[in-house]
């Protein structure tokens, strides 16, 4: 009984940091039909804004955490302003660019940071024990952390007024346009959104893994899966896809 | 500098010249080839400029270049920074003593991104664009046998490799300045039995030769010992979920497991094996437990851990504490140095000896030069054996502490001669 239980904890600890990943690619690639390669460096860049806040001597991981989101955000405003918007109207040469500046990412990362893996201080340590059950609470932690931020991106797009002007620009962006709403606007909040996504999550794992340059290749492939089993563009089928992906992982391998 | 011609280059135009291609076919070819080339020179030398190179301008006339190939990025590159402080301990010595055969050393560093292809490439470029007279691989067990063979055997150039490994590689000019597993697991295995009541064991490895090879030999040296060898666990490099093989090695209960887990991996391993909460319940058993791995881990996990390995840093020994003096001057007061450093001082050591007794840097006298010397190194006398190319080194086990520098040596089972686990006469591969 209590393998069974860890077996399934496993997996949907697994798939919960594979749905917190995805979350932010499926958001960009619902709106403008771009599928961001270089998704995987703002999980990498999340997880070492952590490692860097913890460096300076401010209270581990805490701050980090908060400031991962923060950074990648304001970086995925500057690549779509910079760069992404231009390629809005050829959806294949998004594929080409936004490659090309996961690889600019990673090298930079290498050349300024280093080609070390780096290690931040886990926050919570220990298990739960519940009747001869245990499990570590990092990981209930990321379970529950993941259920939390798809409730409030749940929310975001089908509860409050962004939501609506976001759903209003998918489904017809020059009548929205007519109307008064600024589009672009919402093309960068969104883009802002899904990088601030991809570093929330790499905050998130940094205490468990090596970060290092390529780890957000480690994790894009499987984020990418996981997004294609959900269902491109369907936004709660990434969490399908996440335990889709995540469950029989682990069992299997 | 003289211009070379790639090879595939040549090959694609004699091929045009013979008539297998046509003339728009070879321009198609070698118009991709050369933008590639183009583009992957420009990578290397932004990479280079990264890059530590203790090289002077000076003729080669009174200059002679070792090369020395070691992990930075990548995987392993948690083991690097120790190899490149003492590799350059060695060559500041030795140059303030005179250099070899009157010549000063050029420390020529690459990074093989704990990588076979890239490891294969940057070795092909030392010995055969820079001209090292000889070279030491840092590198993982992957690599270490595509450089064996593709650079060191194929262009009769000394490869001297400081890092312990399954066995395997016999050539004439691959050397190993390091702990076989019979130098290590084999007199482990019946130690953690004798001393720590161990009667079951477990092996989890990373999924690779030397992963995989080393849990053969603690399989083998368990069922040897009649002891119970209960299961074996093997995850691909680059593993970021451990949770599965936790949970299958907490239900196999064993005494004692040992772990394989390469580089970085084996940081992520033991972070989630810690939040798991299996310290308490199984024993770990490493072979390279040390210096630069301890610190990544919270203190509260840190001691108890017991390795087997040629040197430890609290090793009590005069030749030692000299060492480690020198070594502070060179990488600053809180430097570690691990097995992996050591080996490579006495790696460069064995070379420069080698060469003073050849006479010459010429690659076979200094091949036979190395046969059967010996080096007073830090961790004790480190010798050559002429049939296998491999060295006896000391064996130790350490159990760690909280005190991430200070393992605590629990046991001295003295020096081990070398026995590959495949006959080897290493001068009938040439």
């Amino acid at each position: 009984m209590a393998s069974i239980l860890t077996t399934i904890l496993n997996g949907v600890s697994l798939a919960s940091v594979l749905i917190l990943i995805s979350l932010g690619l499926a958001i960009i690639f619902g709106l403008r039909g771009v599928i961001n390669l270089a998704h995987g460096e703002f999980f990498m860049l999340g997880a070492y804004t952590v490692w860097y806040t913890e460096n300076l001597g401010l209270p581990p991981f805490w701050i980090g955490l908060v400031l991962a989101p923060v950074v990648t955000g304001l970086l995925g405003w500057g690549i779509e302003r910079g760069f992404i918007r231009f390629l809005y109207h050829r959806p294949i040469e998004t594929l080409l660019g936004t490659w090309g500046v996961s690889i600019v990412l990673r090298e930079l990362v290498r050349i300024v940071i280093g080609p070390e893996h780096r290690y931040a201080t886990q926050p919570i340590v220990g298990q739960l024990a519940v009747l001869g059950f245990s499990y570590p609470l990092y990981r209930i932690a990321i379970i529950i952390f993941t259920a939390v931020v798809v409730g409030l991106v749940g929310y975001l797009f089908t509860r409050t007024d962004f939501g609506l002007r976001v759903q209003a620009t998918i489904s017809d962006r020059s009548m929205t346009e007519a109307v008064g709403i600024n589009t672009s606007g919402i093309d960068q909040a969104v883009f802002v959104l899904g990088a601030g996504l991809a570093g929330l999550a790499g905050a998130v794992m940094s205490p468990v893994i090596a970060i290092n340059p390529n780890m957000g290749l480690d994790y894009f492939a499987l984020t990418f899966l996981v997004v294609i089993i959900g269902g491109l563009g369907q936004l709660f089928g990434v969490v399908g896809g996440g335990h889709g992906g995540g469950l029989p992982k682990r069992p299997i391998w | 500098m003289e211009y070379k011609i790639d090879p595939r280059l040549q090959l694609l135009t004699e091929r045009m010249q013979a008539g297998e291609l046509s003339r728009r076919e070879f321009l198609r070819i070698t118009g991709g080839f050369i933008g590639v080339a183009a583009a992957s020179s420009l990578l290397a030398a932004c990479g280079a400029a990264s890059q530590p190179v203790a090289e002077a301008p000076a003729s080669s006339q009174e200059r002679v270049r070792l090369g020395f190939m070691t992990t930075i990025s990548g995987i392993g590159s948690i083991h690097a920074p120790p190899t490149i402080n003492a590799a350059q301990l060695a060559i500041d010595e030795i140059n303030a003593a005179g250099g070899v055969l009157g010549k000063q050393v050029d420390l020529l560093i690459e990074d093989n991104n704990t990588n076979v292809d890239i490891a294969v490439q940057k070795g092909l470029k030392l010995v055969q664009e820079k001209d090292v007279a000889a070279f030491i691989d840092f590198g993982f067990s992957n690599s270490r046998f595509a450089v064996a063979e593709k650079v060191a055997l194929a262009n009769k150039k000394i490869m001297l490799s400081p890092i312990f490994y399954e066995g395997g590689i016999c050539n004439r000019y691959f050397f190993n300045i390091s702990a076989l597993p019979n130098q290590g697991i084999d007199p482990f295995v019946p130690w953690l039995m004798e001393n720590r009541d161990a009667a079951s064991f477990y092996g989890i490895g990373s999924a690779y030769a030397w992963g995989i090879g080393s849990i053969d030999a603690v399989e083998k040296a368990v069922g040897a010992n009649g002891a119970t060898f209960i299961g074996r666990e093997e995850a691909p490099l680059g593993t970021t979920d451990w949770s599965a093989i936790i949970q299958r090695l907490e239900q196999a209960a064993p005494d004692v497991c040992f772990v394989f887990v390469a580089g970085n991996d084996l940081v992520t391993f033991l972070k989630q094996f810690f939040d798991f909460g299996l310290n308490d319940k199984v024993q770990l058993a490493f072979t390279f437990f040390q210096e630069e791995v301890t610190p990544t881990i919270a203190p509260e996990f840190r001691a108890g851990h017991l390795s087997t390995n040629t040197y430890f840093m609290s090793l009590d020994s005069p030749e030692n504490k000299k060492f480690l003096q020198d070594y502070a001057r060179v990488a600053g007061q809180d430097a570690i140095v691990t097995n992996f450093g050591e080996g490579t001082y006495d790696a460069i050591y064995l070379w420069k000896n080698a060469c003073e007794k050849a006479g010459t840097f010429e690659t076979e006298a200094v091949v036979d030069a190395l046969e059967d010397l010996a080096f007073d190194g830090p961790q004790g006398k480190v010798t050559i054996d002429p049939k296998t190319h491999h060295a006896t080194v000391r064996c130790l086990i350490g159990e760690s502490t909280e005190d991430p520098n200070n393992f605590n040596i629990v046991a001295d089972l003295g020096l081990i001669p070398p026995v590959p686990p495949e006959a080897c006469d290493a001068n009938s591969v040439s």
